[in-house]
């Protein structure tokens, strides 16, 4: 059964990604008048009403710091759908947009030969363009959307991971709060799941798409200090950190540490938190606006959020999970536009601010960290916690992700065997390098 | 006698509530609020029951012209369709013309290519044709599916005896004169369940659609709906809702065309 073959979808990207490169070739860029100022209108493509809202919000802002007035014209759909969408359209030589959201597991399509290159602006000379900005920006958030030194999409966030918890359960049951070591939770996870049947770490298992799955997984290897790949795309999964990482996984969930849970976001992750079957998981920042709230709005003010506790034999005290990468389409009328648009929407003081206020987005700039508002700023959801300090606190141990083009490969065949040495079929050695196998055998690299 | 069907009918009976289910949970869902969707344990009857699903759906989105749009197309898609199958499963059936065996091979073993493997090109081709506004583009891709024209062929000349063609002939009947007066009405059965088909498969299409079409407003269903669940939330109250709504039509037709569709399904199974 493991792993599971390529759907029509996974084979159309596998073949759009091959083509396109070519295909690109075949269209040149055409003669463009380049708009430098006044009205215009940015076609802009995203998964997430969210982004929608906060760019609609800051036409105001760019308005008054550039030449151009804007107005939106926007397009959503998936976002795998929208990379294939944008492949297509740009092979076909029409119907680009001007901006695009990548969320960052469907960006890698972008990396294949030399796809991003031909089709995306290089924003490097335009950060550079900007006193401090390049100094400013955390490279970790850079790594997942650059090639060969150039950079094809501003993040949205730096997607922290923590340690999410029921601050009444624990109370209630004696817990304590300040645990300091992995080793030291799974055993107190050991005993809660004895005494009381819940569960303080989370897996993503059968049922979940293979994102999901590599996901749980993925959070800890990396705190841990392992990861997928290198900065040059190389496969480096099959580490000890990986191996220590998955037997960690593996022996909580033979003793009730670990829970297995088919979605994140669905039904059974909904029923485990509202029957106190989870009293605590590690997840990025978001999940709280985009996981916790809309499935247990009831639950406000019992969740507390705290860094994670650490590997004793090393590794940081967070990961990085998720975000979405802003692009702009080059040699298009209003590349230029867009490129404003995103400098002084995205990547402003104020834009980072608003950010994190309006989506609960962390700011890419370090100087935002030091901003007195966010630090005040109490969250009713986690018991009026000052959460962006406890985030400002984490921000040096946030790993860089590096990915590869063939990291859907890699999901697809990594998922299948983390699911096998969950079940206790193959041991995580034996998963990892099977892993690793597969992928060398299925990307040819 | 009746004792001894009673295991029939009780298989049949959690057959059908197996095939059930999810559409009475869909609909189940469609009418309560986002909080009791998953409850547990579960409940079938909605309580509270509201309407709010149905009204932010309405108010929220295009809902309607995505509605619209899906129906509309797929309505003439099928139409054509069928039509065009028909005509040229009459042709392959029943006329002798250079090339036949080889074009009918060629068409054949489309059969076995995947659209997302010609969606591109195609696409491309409208695009540098000048044809690719949404209302033409969305239609195209199913004007003419081998699988169609298979069938009808398969059909025709099973159903359709040579000596009426002959007669029809000799009394003057020109080749489409004859094709509209005495092939359709015979191929009545199986058009119905092309008809269903055909519906179906444009109804439900998404990867064409999402190549296609940039404007929102002109979205068909499966790509509307899509765009409520792909967001960070995951919407599932207005999905269930629109899911609910996106039914009708289908059910509808296969009403509308249950008997042609059961006669022309039992008449393929017993000519085989």
């Amino acid at each position: 059964m493991f792993p599971a073959p390529p759907t029509r979808r996974t084979l159309l990207r596998g073949a759009l990604g091959l083509g396109t490169a070519a295909a690109l070739t075949a269209c040149g860029a055409g003669t463009t008048t380049v708009r430098t100022s006044g009205d215009v209108t940015l076609s802009l493509w995203t998964h997430d009403p969210g982004y929608e809202a906060f760019f609609r919000k800051g036409i105001p802002e760019a308005d008054r710091l550039t030449d151009f007035r804007y107005h939106l014209d926007v397009t959503r759909a998936g976002p795998a759908d929208l990379v294939t969408k944008l492949l297509a359209q740009a092979v076909a030589g029409r119907g680009t947009p001007d901006t695009i959201g990548f969320e960052i597991g469907s960006f890698p399509r972008m990396l294949r030969g030399d796809i991003a290159p031909r089709l995306l602006h290089d924003l490097t000379p335009d950060i550079a363009g900007v006193p401090g900005l390049k100094d400013d920006l955390l490279p970790a958030r850079l790594a997942p959307y650059s090639k060969d030194g150039g950079l094809y999409a501003l993040d949205s966030d730096t997607p922290m991971v923590v340690y999410y918890y029921r601050d009444d359960l624990f109370s209630k049951w004696n817990l304590p709060t300040d645990t300091a070591t992995w080793e030291e939770y799974a055993e107190l996870g050991a005993r809660v799941h004895q005494d009381h049947g819940a569960s303080l770490c989370v897996v993503s298992t059968v049922g979940s798409d293979a994102g999901q799955v590599v996901q749980s997984f993925q959070m800890l290897l990396y705190q841990r200090g392992g990861a997928f790949f290198d900065a040059d795309g190389e496969l480096v999964l099959d580490s000890p950190e990986a191996e220590e990482t998955l037997r960690f996984l593996c022996d909580g969930l033979r003793t009730g540490f670990v829970i297995d849970i088919s979605d994140y976001y669905g039904a059974a992750m909904q029923t485990a938190l509202k029957t106190n079957k989870v009293a605590g998981l590690p997840m990025a920042i978001w999940y709280k606006n985009y996981g916790l709230l809309p499935n247990v709005p009831e639950q406000k003010g019992r969740w507390r959020v705290r860094g994670l506790p650490r590997f004793t034999k090393g590794g940081g005290v967070t990961a990085a999970l998720g975000g979405t990468g802003f692009g702009v389409v080059k040699d298009k009328a209003n590349t230029e536009a867009a490129v404003d648009f995103l400098l002084n929407t995205w990547l402003t003081h104020e834009g980072q601010v608003r950010r994190f206020t309006e989506t609960g987005y962390l700011p890419t700039r370090r100087s935002v960290y030091e901003d007195p508002a966010l630090n005040a700023t109490k969250d009713d959801f986690c018991g009026g916690q000052q959460l962006f300090r406890l985030y400002r606190s984490l921000l040096p141990d946030v790993p860089a992700f590096y990915q590869s083009p063939d990291q859907s490969i890699l999901f697809d065949v990594l998922a299948g065997n983390l699911l096998r040495a969950y079940r206790g079929d193959v041991s995580p050695r034996q998963a990892l390098k099977q892993t690793a196998a597969d992928y060398r055998d299925q990307a040819g690299r | 006698m009746m004792r001894t069907r009673i295991p029939l009918y009780g298989t049949l009976v959690l057959l059908l509530l197996a095939f059930l289910a999810p559409l009475l949970w869909a609909l189940s869902g469609s009418f309560k609020p986002r909080g009791d969707i998953f409850a547990y344990p579960p409940r079938l009857l909605p309580d509270p029951f509201t309407l709010d699903n149905y009204q932010r759906l309405f108010s929220g989105q295009p809902f309607w012209r995505w509605f619209l749009m899906s129906t509309v197309v797929a309505l003439v898609a099928t139409t054509v369709s069928v039509f065009v199958c028909a005509l040229a499963g009459y042709g392959f059936a029943k006329f002798r013309f250079a090339g036949k065996r080889l074009l009918f091979g060629v068409m054949f073993s489309s059969l076995s290519v995947p659209f997302a493997v010609i969606l591109v090109p195609l696409f491309v081709i409208l695009v540098k044709t000048g044809l690719g506004s949404p209302w033409f583009a969305l239609i195209v891709p199913w004007v003419a599916p081998a699988f169609g024209i298979f069938m009808m062929q398969q059909y025709i000349v099973q159903s359709v005896p040579d000596s009426v063609l002959e007669a029809a002939r000799i009394d003057g009947a020109s080749e489409f004169g004859i094709f509209r007066t005495i092939v359709l009405p015979l191929l009545r059965p199986s058009l119905g369940a092309l008809a269903v088909w055909q519906f179906l498969q444009s109804y439900n299409s998404f990867l064409w659609p999402l190549v296609l079409v940039s404007d929102s407003s002109q979205y068909t269903l499966p790509l509307g709906l899509q765009t409520l669940f792909v967001s960070e939330q995951r919407q599932y109250d207005l999905v269930l809702a629109g899911a609910v709504i996106a039914v009708v039509p289908a059910v509808a037709l296969f009403v509308v065309l249950r008997k042609q569709l059961l006669e022309g399904l039992s008449t393929g199974a017993v000519k085989g």
